[in-house]
């Protein structure tokens, strides 16, 4: 049980098109509207590149004085239904570092729109694939750097 | 067809195993059982029920890939007990997030409805 993975979803009828819901999550300015659980938790946005592998970084202030922060990755930008991005917790909170991601789906539903917005934590095989890609292209630059070594004494 | 029902279970979540675990009437005896008495080696789980040790054996592999309890094998001896640190940590995690986002998808109607739109008809 090594291979720990959580998730949940949480949906939501909103009387609104997809476009204005989509256009609420496109900028800073709109995000440090309302992109908090309450009215009390306010939020800078540090970082915020919305374009597909544009990063983004967003601090909050706790009623409590404690200041939570988070970044990630936009990985799936497709206006006006969808969005996914990396969600990662800076230390020192409790689920720092563990990499997860949130999915938004915007439905349509009769006059309204239906948000359904999935997180979940990235299956660690994921995460092995990338990083094996990374290795695969370093293993490629290897052994072409070394064929190169070897090709031109054997030519000579 | 194999390899997808074999898939099919690798890929469910924790949550997915604890509840599929606890779909059973002879698993759930099993963890109450654990719960009251704490350790227990497989021949002592088994003595209450009627059904062959193979077929415990299995319901306790179950249980045990759940995470929900776990196996000490102690020479031929296999012991069982209760384990609800999965539980518990999945339900932390799930119950942070999930009031994270109702309160934020709350928010989000709120503004929605707060902004001009410039399509809508007043």
């Amino acid at each position: 049980m090594t291979q720990q993975r959580h998730s949940t979803t949480v949906r939501r009828m909103v009387t609104a098109d997809r476009a204005r819901i989509f256009g609420a999550f496109k900028t800073a300015a709109a995000l440090e509207q309302w992109f908090s659980p309450a009215p009390d938790i306010t939020l800078d946005v540090l970082q915020f590149e919305f374009a597909v592998g544009g990063r983004y970084r967003i601090r909050y202030a706790m009623p409590d004085g404690s200041h939570p922060t988070l970044g990630g990755t936009f990985d799936l930008i497709q206006p006006p239904e969808k969005l996914s991005f990396t969600w990662v917790w800076e230390a020192p909170d409790p689920h720092a570092d563990i990499p997860t991601r949130v999915t938004i789906d915007l439905i349509e539903q009769n006059n309204a729109t239906e948000v359904v917005l999935t997180h979940e934590q990235i299956p660690t095989r994921e995460i092995a694939a990338r990083h094996a890609a990374g290795w695969e292209a370093t293993l490629d630059h290897l052994q072409q750097v070394l064929k190169d070594e070897t090709d031109l004494p054997d030519q000579q | 067809m194999h390899i997808f029902s074999h898939m099919a279970i690798h890929y469910q979540t924790p949550l997915d195993r604890t509840f599929h675990a606890l779909g059973d009437g002879t698993r759930r005896q099993i963890i109450a059982m654990l719960a009251a008495e704490g350790t227990r080696s497989a021949s002592e789980i088994c003595a209450p029920f009627e059904a062959a040790q193979p077929t415990i054996s299995k319901h306790l592999k179950v249980l045990e890939k759940s995470g929900l309890i776990s196996r000490e094998i102690d020479g031929r001896t296999h012991r069982f007990r209760l384990n609800a640190a999965p539980m518990n940590d999945a339900i932390d995690w799930i119950t942070r997030h999930k009031t994270f986002w109702e309160g934020t998808l709350s928010r989000l109607d709120e503004y929605v409805q707060t902004i001009d739109d410039p399509g809508a008809e007043k």
